[in-house]
């Protein structure tokens, strides 16, 4: 254990010290309601982009192969790298958005800015986990920091009321993969993935105990990544949340959880039998796959909520992404790689969507269903704008982010040939249903009128807000037009893990 | 009778079972997150249990001490929101709060 | 850098062709951005004009060009690379094919641009100046999509049309049917477009390019056939959803004649050209594409005949003339399907277009408004009618040449079922336009008919322009034929052309006697005026018309709204009712949530343990 080897946890480090920091700078703040306010959204900002570049650094410095007594535990390698940019961009994008939104509606209080730093770290740390402890630990320190983000608004029931559900289904899913685990230890005399991947490989494990194991860890995982039938916390905890915090668990929370899920998957559980298209969780993964797409889509088409439509909209996508690992078998890094763009490109998709509703209203006034979008395309097109860009990168309309990343996913299940075809027709037919929903938004901005005595949406004013959607909509259509380079860096991480 | 590993996470899925029932059935939040420490605490048996007849390592010992930490932790923040609730609704009812659904 | 064999680098591409792409595109961004500019309205039309004006010349030189070099050229630019290996390109194809259709683009959109300043005049100036920005928009998609070197950019052009058609139907937002007629073109659309996207796949999957040229194996030109002309079923509007295009009359007309008429509906026609190698080797897809092509032709024919509103007629009439194009596509018979593109989107605007203006004299699409207008609108009633004549296949006319080389395609096919659904077609067709006419601009005028004026300059002027294509198209086939790499002759005497001929003129006199009985009698016809008024003559007119065709006219008419309709509209209303169903399963209660984590949890178990 030297200096040395720290460097290889720097971003993590960053962002704990970052933490701890803003803790410190907001309690010596000066308070009161004329006191100059800190700016902690731009403070911490600085921290997420500075943590990102740290990975940045660690990817370009070539070796990536950390000590033993870290890879042990949290992995070293590009695919985590990947990630810990894209947890810290994503992050990044919800403390600007909370920099304009909290001030706006009169709840800035410093807390906020720990807490989401605190939870990307524990995000950052499950997506590099190798070992079921800091699964568990990585899992458990995002999940306390969101639960009590989302009950942030300490004022209202449905704040309350969403973090209640989100604590209480998250606990029972943790302790159910955490039964998983201790199962999995008692099958192969391991906790880390890399030994129970060998241990399931030579065939001394004790099949029996390690299928159960395998299907409470994926219960407790499947939960994270909203999958139906275990989605259902999803649409209450993103509605009664205030709109950055769900953007923050739309994106950050649901990158960390996939990441941890492929990691699983290929480093422990890649053997012939339990990833046989057939019999082993592929199969199962196809089914929940098929189911996630099909309610998420079909729930979202009938909401009358703009938020709520995008929460189902969120377990929608969590369907697609669980095509490419269906394909994940046969297809290799090229599914990780799917995988990979389609969490970065969501990521930058979701920020701009969320964003946008932000901006749309303001103190009061905000804008929620679509009744109160009603308009504003004509009363404010610039405010409109992002909005349907967003809309567009989330249905997947060529050239945005969104189009190449369902046309990566579903072609990876092609090429998979076999029985996986029919889940990409079952997703392009079901991804029909979102043009629906994600044009009615466009519908309702452009072609309605509010109604008589109606309280109309008035778009907020925030630089914060505005940077966000600049930068969002910059990479929507940077990695719509060109996506060269994201594939080839996102390639070129899962060649390692694979 | 000899007590093999076998009984040891037979009685570890009874507890963990009994705690899930317990959350499924009973409708008050503090009893729900008793259950939940349950099931936890079925896991930490499992754990201990297991590294009782893999003596190579202390993994499962370990695992079983960060789950008690994190378990607090959990009930720290569980707790923090139910009083949450209770302050807004007067109530600890878990089938009081339906205010956001379909 | 690595380049398709056989392609060069974009910089060396002429400098026409960056000019029809990107003259609109610029005149579109210029739109978008400066709002102020837009918003007033006239200088925002002019904008676009002079990017259209830029572009048709463009369109000329290459095919001049084009006619003096002949072959074919690719200009490329990477544009993604994977690995080092290049996937996506963005380009330009210049070929027989993509200059013809380039021209046929940039006149019509011209044309069609130069009616609006007339027929779009009441708008607002904000409205007004939007209407223009989309026009740009719609350009540079449509030119994108003609230009493509491969299928991956063609999808983008196809994909941005889909959305400024869907834009521009809806450009009446007041309107609750506009707006939902444009989401029901965009959605059935959509739907179609999946199959492209399929195809794509599919297409890497097996070739690892998008080309359409690449090699391929006779199951894999088959699978990738057949899901492009899925996607050609909904963009062109064949049956069963061709739906979606009368409802597309809802925008405005100059729109109507635009993309749901001349240009965008037949992109889908435009893509089985581009296609041709897939579809080539892929004769179970073109089995398909003939059946439902003539059945298509047929079906919105007899539909046609039964229509109040000019514009559905109008509509009715387009989805079965590109009926008769995919139809002579999947006999094999690339350049009839082509040549017949484009001599129908030189009449087929003419014809929307001056019933746009017509429209705009008696503020109303009903026939039953209309009536003796040829003596009001001289200019407008004999366009109409030339463009009416081209269409049913007069001789001399385009439409008759090109009606005549998808005739002799399919001849003998399938036991001569197509080949006669087709004739059949072409009577009706001469039949309804012929009632059109007669209603419209023949006898006496009905409602506000009586005080409608002849329409002004800008609306007549394009009117004139079409109208020459419109009539001396069909004399330069043969030049054509030799830029698409086929060889045309023509032959005026024959069974076909002579049938098709008759078969023209007596739809033309079966709707005179119907319709224009009585109106139109000068002295020299009072012959003929005392055979039609024999009992014979009527008996004929009493079953064959009102007791026949009518008939079934009504019974396909209510296939087309309750079963046709109704499937679509089951669908959508299932796939609500299964939102409401789940909506009841998010009860709220957090003790249910679990209960489905539980079940599902128990159902996983279950499955892993069962053997």
């Amino acid at each position: 254990m030297t200096a040395a080897d720290m460097l290889y946890l720097a971003p993590l480090l960053c962002l704990v010290a970052g933490g701890l920091a803003i803790m410190l700078v907001d309690a010596f703040a000066p308070k009161g309601p004329n006191a100059q306010r800190a700016e902690l959204a731009t403070l911490t900002t600085v921290v997420l982009v500075a943590a990102a570049g740290l990975s940045v650094a660690l990817w370009m410095k070539g070796s990536t192969r950390g000590p033993e007594w870290i890879t042990s535990y949290l992995a070293t390698d590009r695919v985590a790298l990947f990630f810990d940019v894209v947890i810290c961009g994503g992050t990044a994008f919800a403390v600007l958005l909370a920099g304009g939104y909290l001030r706006e509606h009169e709840m800035e209080r410093g807390e906020f800015y720990p807490l989401v730093l605190f939870s990307a770290f524990g995000a950052i740390v499950l997506a590099r986990s190798t070992d079921m402890l800091t699964v568990f630990i990585g899992l458990e320190t995002m999940s306390l920091g969101v639960y009590s983000l989302v009950a942030f608004r300490r004022t209202s029931p449905r704040s309350a009321e969403g973090a209640l559900k989100y604590f209480l289904l998250g606990s029972f899913a943790a302790a159910i993969l955490l039964f998983g685990a201790a199962l999995l230890y008692g099958a192969t005399g391991h906790t880390d993935l890399a030994g129970i991947g060998a241990a399931v490989k030579s065939g001394h494990a004790d099949t029996r105990l390690t299928v159960i194991g395998l299907l409470l860890l994926l219960v407790g995982l499947a939960f994270k990544v909203s999958a139906v039938p275990f989605h259902q916390w999803t649409p209450d905890a993103y509605e009664g949340a205030i709109t950055p915090v769900t953007a923050f668990m739309s994106v950050a929370v649901k990158t960390a959880a996939f990441a941890v899920l492929l990691r699983v998957l290929v480093v422990a559980f890649s053997d012939p039998l339990t990833a046989s298209v057939s019999t082993g969780w592929p199969a199962v993964f196809a089914a929940l796959a098929a189911l996630t797409m099909v309610v998420g889509n079909l729930a979202a088409a009938v909401q009358t909520s703009v938020k709520r439509m995008l929460a189902y909209s969120s377990i929608a996508h969590a369907g697609y992404i669980l095509v490419a690992f269906v394909a994940l078998p046969s297809q290799g890094e090229s599914a990780v790689t799917a995988v990979l763009f389609y969490l970065a490109a969501y990521t930058v998709s979701n920020a701009l969507a969320f964003g946008s509703l932000i901006l749309i209203g303001s103190r009061g006034r905000e804008a929620v269903s679509y009744d109160d979008l009603a308009g504003i395309g004509r009363r404010n097109p610039l405010v409109a704008l992002p909005f349907i860009l967003g809309m567009l990168s989330l249905m997947g309309f060529p050239p945005t982010a969104g189009f190449f990343a369902k046309y990566y996913v579903f072609s990876v299940a092609v090429q998979a040939g076999g029985g996986m075809v029919w889940l990409a027709v079952l997703g392009v037919l079901s991804s029909v249903i979102g043009a629906y929903y994600y044009l009615r938004v466009v519908v309702f901005m452009f072609m309605k009128e509010p109604k008589e005595g109606q309280t109309i949406a008035v778009p907020m004013k925030s630089g914060y807000v505005v940077i966000a959607l600049i930068l969002s909509a910059y990479f929507v259509l940077r990695m719509g037009l060109a996506p060269g380079a994201y594939l080839e860096w996102a390639l070129e991480a899962a060649k390692r893990l694979v | 009778m000899e007590l093999g590993l076998g009984h040891f996470i037979g009685l570890a899925s009874l507890l963990f079972g009994i705690g899930a029932v317990g959350f499924l059935v009973r409708r008050n939040l503090l009893i729900q997150l008793m259950s939940i420490e349950l099931m936890l605490n079925a896991v930490n048996l499992t754990l201990i249990a297991i590294n009782r007849w893999m003596p190579g390592n202390h993994a499962g010992q370990v695992f079983a001490f960060f789950n008690i930490a994190i378990a607090a932790a959990g009930a720290a923040v569980g707790l923090a929101i139910v009083i949450s609730v209770f302050r807004l609704k007067k109530s600890v009812q878990s089938d009081s709060v339906d205010l956001l659904k379909h | 850098m690595s380049l398709p064999v056989g392609a060069l680098p974009l910089e060396a591409a002429p400098i026409p062709a960056f000019v029809a792409l990107f003259a609109p595109a610029v005149a579109a961004l210029v739109l978008a951005a400066a709002p102020a500019l837009r918003r007033r309205g006239a200088p925002a039309s002019w904008v676009t004009l002079t990017a259209s004006l830029l572009a048709t010349a463009a369109a000329v030189t290459l095919l001049v060009t084009q006619l003096r070099e002949g072959g074919s050229h690719v200009w490329m630019a990477s544009w993604l690379q994977i690995n080092g290996a290049g996937v996506g390109d963005f380009g330009v194809r210049l070929d027989g094919v993509s200059a013809t259709m380039l021209l046929v683009v940039c006149v019509v959109a011209t044309c069609v641009q130069v009616f609006s300043l007339g027929y779009m005049h009441d708008e607002k100036p904000p409205a007004f100046g939007r209407y223009f920005a989309y026009h740009a928009l719609f350009l540079f998609s449509m030119n994108l999509l003609v230009l493509a070197p491969d299928l991956l950019q063609l999808f983008a052009g196809w994909e941005l049309v889909g959305a400024t058609s869907y834009l521009l139907i809806g450009f009446y937002y007041q309107k609750p049917s506009a707006g939902q007629a444009a989401l029901k073109a965009f959605w059935i659309t959509k739907l179609a477009d999946m199959g492209f996207l399929m195809a794509l796949m599919v297409l890497y999957k097996t070739t690892g390019t998008f080309r359409w040229d690449a090699a391929v194996t006779a199951a894999t030109a088959t699978t990738v056939s057949g899901l492009l002309f899925f996607a050609v079923v909904g963009k062109s509007a064949q049956f069963p959803l061709h739906i979606w295009l009368p409802d597309a009359m809802e925008g405005p007309t100059p729109v109507s004649a635009l993309l749901h008429a001349a240009t965008m509906v037949a992109a889908g026609v435009f893509l089985i050209v581009r296609a041709n190698p897939l579809f080539a080797h892929a004769p179970a897809t073109r089995d398909v594409m003939l059946l439902v092509g003539s059945g298509t032709a047929l079906f919105a024919a007899c539909l046609a005949l039964v229509q109040t509103d000019i514009k559905k007629v109008l509509a009715y009439s387009t989805c079965s003339q590109l009926g008769y194009m995919v139809a002579a596509l999947g006999a094999g018979s690339v350049f009839g399907g082509f040549f017949h593109l484009a001599t129908h989107a030189f009449f087929k605007a003419l014809l929307f277009l001056a019933a746009g203006s017509v429209i705009h004299a008696v503020h109303s699409n009903e026939l039953a408004d209309m009536g003796g207008l040829r003596r009001r609108m001289p200019v407008t009633a004999t366009t109409f009618i030339i463009g009416a004549m081209s269409l049913a296949g007069i001789p001399g006319l385009a439409g008759f040449f090109s009606k005549d080389l998808v005739l002799a395609s399919v001849e003998g096919r399938y036991g001569w079922v197509p080949f006669g659904a087709l004739m059949a077609t072409a009577f009706l067709t001469a039949f309804y336009m012929g009632r059109v006419v007669f209603l419209a601009f023949f006898g006496e005028a009905r409602g506000h008919a009586g005080h409608a004026h002849e329409s002004g300059g800008s609306l007549l002027v394009p009117l004139l322009v079409l109208t020459v294509p419109s009539v001396a198209l069909g004399w330069v086939a043969a030049p054509l034929a030799h830029l698409s790499g086929a060889t045309y002759e023509l032959h005026l005497v024959g069974v076909v052309p002579i049938l098709a001929a008759s078969l023209g003129l007596g739809g033309f006199a079966l709707a005179w006697v119907v319709y224009g009985r009585g109106t139109l009698v000068v002295s020299a016809l009072a012959p003929l005026e005392r055979l039609v008024a024999t009992r014979a003559v009527n008996r004929v007119y009493e079953v064959g018309y009102r007791r026949v065709l009518l008939v079934v006219a009504d019974v396909l008419g209510w296939i087309d709204r309750y079963l046709i309709d109704g499937l679509m509209n089951f669908l959508g209303w299932s796939a609500v009712a299964g939102g409401r169903a789940l909506r009841r399963v998010q009860t709220g209660n957090a003790q249910d949530y679990v209960f489905a984590v539980v079940l599902g949890a128990i159902a996983l178990a279950a499955w892993g343990l069962l053997p």
